[in-house]
């Protein structure tokens, strides 16, 4: 496991220039280039604020913003596991033909959408200018919310693209579980919403609590309560190493069920 | 000098399962599941069979076999892209493999994008390639196609490029599939050259591949891999003789037996190294008063073999039987290529030679003097005539076969000596 770990950080190189790649060759040939990473978002933003506060109404203060704050880790969770679980599957030739360590090749798509979650950041920012929030000193915990999500993104991506592997059919399940998972998820709504025997069953999620500290960091401003924050890392660090060791473990396979 | 080992197989099998009805998606693991079908179909292929051997630091082994022998396979297990059914596996020192030019490149990058990402595949860090950059695009000669797209590459610039970033991995141990049959004939000769710079630095090399003059040329020993999956460890020379038999269908039976002569009265009879022609009714014929006791090649020390090198001598061992005492009669033979174009015709009369009798069983020799004969397959016919070379005792119509390999990078089929005063 720990040799296997060093060997990622061997090819390090590998791992930056196939993030690049996957940044490059999303947008290659597009007239707007990178602009669609702000683009999308802001679709997002104009569509649910039409459909949630004008038609149906909700009485959640700066709701454009409130939903945004949820859309930018969701998609990145959506992006990554979606992207990454045909990822080994996808890039056969090269698992067939060249050996190096294979969780390269999910991490790096996870790694390009993180990038570009980081950008949209940006967009975020200029959004709560706009809304007239303040802007907190609680915002120096954003960072640490960002590795807890890669760790669990990483963490799940890394079981579903081994399995994939073996079993075609998982990329399609994730298909239909995604679609019910973005509403088991307090994007579009607020957790203290949710009636009682229900909001249990929504915290098992390993996304809401981390959905609901964003808000917290960033539209409340407030700090995070230490043990919170500890327990998800501790957490989402156990989620990672299980998904490393079982795609370690699941590897040496690849070669043949390929 | 005991040398490190680097590349070690012990007892290793690799069995691969073809599965007639294995289920590859949950939906139908679950129905076989509920169906209790869950008895699998299987044809297994014994690709490597208990196979020991040991590769040492600095040596080049080459792995040859027909297709389908397992030679990819064992690369594989070397570069652990698969695991052994049994046996175990120990490689010391850091592998690059080699298995297919390009896998990794991304159409739509340029020629200097696909380098680093290609680099950094093959497990090159960035500062090395960066050292190596003008190095590596010097070698592929694409000096002017570095910022271009290598989705408009032509095939040949495309691996060229792909080739010339492999061959500065520097690694411990090199594993190469099939690939130095790369570009023009220019560009093979770089290769070459590179991979016996990469052999000076005592580095080791694997390498599998078809084109027996290169195996010749760079390997120290040779694997040799049957089809039962059983492998021989040896020298070049004999084991590829061995392949040769093997692949144009000289049976086993047939096989040289070691490096000595074979003997010369004993009874048994000893027909190698013949062609596809040789089984054929129609490429005998004659009265057959003559029939063949014996019929191989050799080098001029005797060393039995059909795979010469340019200007090697070629003796044809022939032992004559007949029934009853036959006189005056002249020994022909005929060089044809693979085309089956004649390329000479000699015969012992006009050198002035006639066999004058032959009683039961004669011994002969003939030597062809270093034939100017540059690579490839060639067909050897054989008759026997009366003086008046009207009656044909036997004639056997291109029913022997040799191989001429040559590391010369030359064209055609024979090559002159020339003397250039220029």
């Amino acid at each position: 496991m720990i040799n296997y770990f060093k060997n990622i950080i061997y090819y390090k190189d590998l791992l930056g220039n196939l993030t690049s790649n996957e940044l490059k060759l999303k947008y290659k040939n597009s007239i707007l280039g990178i602009l669609w990473s702000y683009i999308y978002p802001l679709m997002m933003i104009v569509i649910y604020n039409f459909a949630f506060k004008i038609i149906l109404r909700m009485t959640i203060d700066n709701f454009a913003l409130f939903v945004f704050i949820g859309l930018i880790p969701w998609n990145f969770v959506q992006a990554s596991i979606s992207q990454s679980t045909s990822s080994i599957v996808n890039n056969q030739n090269l698992v067939k033909k060249i050996y190096f360590p294979r969780a390269i090749i999910p991490l790096s798509i996870i790694n390009a959408n993180f990038l570009t979650m980081i950008i949209s950041h940006v967009i975020l920012f200029g959004a709560m200018f706009f809304y007239n929030v303040e802007f907190t000193l609680s915002l120096i915990v954003l960072p640490i919310l960002w590795i807890i999500l890669y760790l669990v993104v990483a963490g799940i991506s890394l079981i579903l693209s081994s399995i994939t592997v073996k079993y075609r059919d998982v990329s399609h399940i994730v298909d239909v579980i995604f679609m019910a998972w973005f509403y088991l998820t307090p994007v579009i709504y607020s957790l203290s919403m949710v009636p009682e025997p229900f909001n249990k069953i929504i915290q098992l999620n390993p996304i809401t609590n981390l959905i609901e500290l964003f808000r917290q960091v960033l539209l409340k401003g407030d700090f995070p309560d230490f043990s919170v924050l500890s327990t998800a890392f501790g957490y989402s660090l156990i989620l990672f190493f299980v998904g490393l060791y079982v795609f370690h473990k699941r590897e040496k396979n690849f070669g043949e069920e390929l | 000098m005991t040398r490190e080992t680097v590349i070690n197989f012990e007892n290793v099998t690799k069995i691969y399962k073809i599965h007639k009805n294995r289920p590859t998606t949950l939906k139908e693991r679950v129905i076989n599941l509920l169906l209790r079908r869950n008895k699998m179909e299987t044809i297994e292929v014994n690709v490597l069979k208990n196979v020991s051997y040991s590769i040492y630091e600095g040596e080049t082994v080459g792995i040859i076999g027909r297709n389908g022998a397992g030679k990819s396979t064992s690369l594989k297990l070397i570069a652990k892209i698969i695991n052994p059914d049994s046996g175990k596996i120990t490689i010391t020192g850091k592998v690059s493999s080699l298995l297919e030019i390009g896998a990794g490149f991304q159409p739509d990058l340029t020629g200097r994008e696909n380098v680093y990402l290609y680099g950094s595949i093959l497990g090159l860090p960035k500062k090395y390639i960066r050292d190596h950059y003008e190095e590596i695009v010097e070698f592929s000669e694409l000096n002017d196609f570095m910022n271009t797209p290598v989705k408009n590459y032509s095939s040949g610039m495309y691996m060229r490029l792909a080739f010339s970033v492999a061959i500065h991995v520097d690694p411990d141990i090199l594993l190469l599939d099939e690939v130095l049959a790369v570009g023009d004939a220019n560009f093979q000769k770089k290769c070459m050259n590179k991979l016996k710079e990469i052999q000076s630095k005592g580095k080791t090399i694997v390498f599998v591949s078809h084109d027996m003059s290169s195996v010749k040329n760079l390997c120290d020993r040779i694997i040799y891999i049957g089809d039962d999956g059983e492998i021989e460890f040896g020298e070049p020379d004999f084991l590829i003789n061995r392949y040769y038999a093997q692949l144009y269908g000289n049976h086993a039976s047939s096989v040289i037996e070691d490096g000595n002569e074979i003997h010369q009265n004993s009874e048994s009879l000893y027909i190698a190294h013949t062609s596809s022609y040789y089984n054929i009714k129609e490429s005998i014929w004659g009265n057959r008063e003559v029939s063949l006791n014996k019929f191989y090649f050799s080098n001029s020390e005797g060393y039995v073999s059909n795979v010469f090198q340019y200007k090697q001598d070629i003796v044809l061992n022939i032992e004559l039987k007949t029934n009853h005492i036959l006189q005056r009669l002249v020994v022909g033979i005929a060089l044809y290529d693979e085309n089956n174009n004649l390329l000479s015709g000699p015969n012992s009369k006009n050198d002035g030679v006639i066999l004058d009798e032959v009683d039961h069983s004669r011994f002969i020799k003939v030597i062809m003097k270093e034939p100017p004969l540059l690579n490839g397959k060639f067909y050897i016919t054989l008759a026997i005539y009366d003086y008046d070379c009207i009656e044909p005792f036997i004639h056997m119509e291109k029913c022997f076969e040799l191989m001429v390999v040559n590391e010369r990078n030359e064209l055609g089929v024979i090559g002159l000596t020339c003397d250039w005063l220029i």
